[in-house]
């Protein structure tokens, strides 16, 4: 056996370690989603003495007249605009900053970084004046708009990141399309959007997973229960000053956390790869 | 050809952008101007799900009856409540009518001038002849009244009747001592279960002690004034735990959440906790201890009696911004007193204020729930509101929670004497209000 494969033993076993450290708190949830509610956190078993599977059919009934699959149809529905308008916008302005000459381009770009460090909760109370102003309040406009702006939720990492893909990029591509007559945008179009799937990807992902687990935006701009996403309808039945059932609502958890987990399954592979050919991380 | 493709592209992202703005259309529903459009009001609440199901049945009922009003509810958790309430309060954006955590945000809102003065519909709209001024108080500051509050609730001694039958001691009566109270302390201490969940680290507790005793912990000019009390409290707290009343301090630091306690577990007879927390307990209590809960007065209530708070809790208040002010107050008062609205709403924010509502309700309570309404009947009887609560909360009641706390376990684990943590509270309490004021 020689050191490297040894330091592979050693490596996994390190790894195994610390991810069943992080997968614990999932795994709790999960097996506390099918444990009566009155076992959560009174005995210290870890095991339920009986499975409830009574908690996911608590869970999927209406509250409020509305049910778990309503806020879930929702947050796809929005998620379908928001992941859109992110990939248009934050694909358009990266491929600008990355290849088309303007003026001042230096300076736009490190006020873009800049804005990177600037925390969305400090923009809160003027976002809000302003798109109540414009009486978006009470739907998703807030959320879409936004990002067809590239201006949404990790808006500016996303620029950042297309960019960054996107120099990477072998100039010469665009030199020969422009020969054989290409103007700018085809370039956009044929050259650089086939070529940068991966970090689009990446980028879709993010935007999917940040958007699913927004709950300060989501909760300061909708009002009606009709129109809660998934982290919304989640903690609409949590009271903590009062008692609750425990069991329901970790198994409305359990199931709200699927999509999420899937979609990062499945992407798991252009999404390290997005990440590494950009040279970031995060 | 190439050039209409790319063309053709663009178009399809422009109608993709503008299908997504037209989807949602605008969010707003547009105000009902003319007189034939009944009037919309909106009304915001936090609870549970039995809340949420009991509150929208009873606007429901409201609507049916009052055809030219429509209310737009909008029910929540209790987490991110108040931050989105601050957010539409400081835009001009709130409900027409809201439910407040009083003890938490009165104090600030008032001052900063952000809440309405209910007091016109008083008496023409909004009938408060059933509720005592007492409770009616908590929906004030500073001699304004800003909201009614709806549920009732106060501190109160619940105790498992199992321990107590094991051990042989007679169960807690409302006119207990603090003597009667050690001495069945000693009694079960004996048994080897521990007689009470130890009060002298938890804020809740110690200020009905400390009112209890005739002091305040802040007087109205923000002077920390309890420092005899609390040295008191945290004495009186050594000795239970030498006698085996209390758990020892290493054991009540890590077992001290309403989920997780000594009572709770069926370790402890005794607790000191909000009257309305009963049914809780009573359904939690672990295994072979379920449905033994009882509630008393606390100890020493029958020689002071006006020294116990009752809290009139989650009052509903009326926006500020809002421009529908008397629909807003006809759901109010539908709300606190309609009959048929209480008999929706049973308990589902406390015991009702009303003492119509908590007639009309007696006749199919749980027997547990009947305990929660006698002992809260008896505390509106023996009860005063407590001003000095109110300025407590001023500059986070959470510090000063945690002052009294810390200070307290270090007299648990020895580290110094009552005395001497007691003055080191105050002078640290003392300078937390400094600073916030």
């Amino acid at each position: 056996m020689d050191s490297a494969t040894r330091f592979n033993k050693y490596h996994h076993i390190y790894l195994t370690l610390i991810g069943v450290i992080m997968v614990y708190p999932i795994l709790w949830m999960v097996i506390a989603s099918l444990t009566p509610s009155h076992e959560i956190f009174l005995t210290g078993r870890f095991l339920p003495s009986t499975i409830q599977w009574s908690n996911y059919t608590e869970a999927l009934s209406a509250k409020a007249n509305y049910s778990l699959l309503d806020f879930l149809l929702n947050t796809f529905i929005l998620e379908f605009f928001v992941i859109s308008g992110t990939i248009i916008s934050t694909s358009l302005v990266g491929f600008g900053f990355a290849r088309v000459p303007f003026p001042f381009k230096k300076i736009l770009f490190t006020i873009l970084i800049g804005s990177l460090l600037l925390p969305q909760t400090i923009t809160l109370i003027p976002r809000y004046i302003l798109f109540s102003k414009l009486k978006w309040i009470n739907s998703y406009l807030p959320f879409v708009i936004p990002s067809f702006l590239a201006s949404g939720i990790g808006g500016t990492f996303f620029i950042f990141l297309v960019n960054q893909f996107i120099r990477s990029i072998p100039l010469e591509l665009d030199d020969s399309a422009m020969i054989d007559g290409c103007s700018r945008f085809q370039i956009y179009l044929k050259i650089i959007l086939p070529l940068s799937k991966t970090v689009l990807i990446t980028v879709a992902l993010f935007s999917f997973i940040w958007t699913w687990d927004d709950f300060q935006n989501q909760l300061i701009f909708i009002n009606d229960v009709a129109k809660f996403t998934i982290s919304l309808g989640l903690r609409m039945t949590i009271d903590t000053t009062e008692l609750m059932s425990w069991g329901p609502i970790l198994a409305a958890c359990s199931i709200a956390l699927l999509p999420s987990l899937s979609v990062f399954l499945m992407a798991q592979k252009y999404f390290v790869e997005g990440i590494a050919t950009t040279g970031i991380k995060r | 050809m190439k050039k209409n493709n790319s063309v053709r592209i663009g178009l399809i992202l422009i109608a993709l952008f503008i299908s997504s703005v037209s989807a949602f259309g605008t969010g707003v529903d547009e105000a009902a101007d003319d007189q034939s459009k009944p009037v919309q009001i909106r009304f915001a609440w936090w609870g549970s799900e039995g809340r949420h199901d009991a509150t929208l049945a009873a606007v429901d009922r409201f609507m049916e009856k009052y055809p030219s009003i429509v209310v737009k509810t909008e029910p929540q958790g209790w987490g991110g409540f108040h931050d989105k309430l601050a957010t539409q309060i400081s835009t001009g954006n709130e409900p027409d009518v809201f439910q407040f955590a009083n003890d938490k945000y009165m104090a600030d809102y008032a001052e900063a001038g952000m809440l309405y003065d209910i007091s016109d519909f008083i008496g023409s709209i909004i009938d408060t002849d059933s509720i005592d001024k007492g409770t009616l108080g908590w929906g004030s500051f500073n001699g304004t009244l800003y909201g009614i509050p709806t549920g009732m609730n106060g501190q109160t001694l619940l105790y498992n009747k199992k321990i107590f039958d094991e051990a042989g001691a007679a169960y807690p009566e409302d006119s207990w001592t603090w003597d009667d109270y050690e001495a069945a302390g000693i009694k079960i201490a004996a048994t080897g279960k521990y007689a009470a969940v130890d009060f002298s680290t938890q804020l809740d507790y110690v200020s009905v002690l400390i009112y209890q005793m005739g002091g305040v912990i802040v007087d109205n000019n923000l002077q920390v004034v309890c420092l005899k009390e609390l040295t008191k409290i945290y004495e009186m707290a050594e000795r239970f735990r030498a006698e085996g009343i209390f758990p020892p301090m290493e054991e009540t630091v890590v077992h001290n959440t309403q989920q997780d306690n000594y009572f709770v577990l069926g370790e402890a007879a005794m607790k000191f906790d909000w009257a309305a927390t009963a049914p809780m307990f009573n359904t939690s209590l672990v295994d072979g201890n379920l449905g033994s809960i009882g509630i008393a007065m606390m100890p020493g209530s029958s020689e002071k009696p006006a020294s116990v708070t009752s809290l009139g809790s989650m009052p509903l208040l009326i926006g500020r911004n809002s421009e529908h002010k008397e629909e807003a107050a006809t759901l109010i008062n539908f709300l606190i007193n309609d009959p048929e609205a209480a008999a929706i709403l049973k308990t589902v924010r406390g015991v009702p204020v009303s003492s119509k509502a908590r007639t009309s309700l007696r006749s199919n309570l749980s027997e547990v729930d009947a305990m929660v309404f006698d002992a809260v009947d008896k505390l509106s009887a023996i009860s005063l509101p407590a001003p000095a609560k109110y300025r407590v909360t001023r500059g986070g009641a959470a510090n000063l929670g945690t002052i009294i706390q810390t200070e307290g376990e270090k007299v648990g684990f020895g580290q110094k004497t009552p005395a001497e943590a007691a003055a080191d509270a105050v002078e640290q309490m003392q300078s937390m209000i400094d600073k916030a004021n």
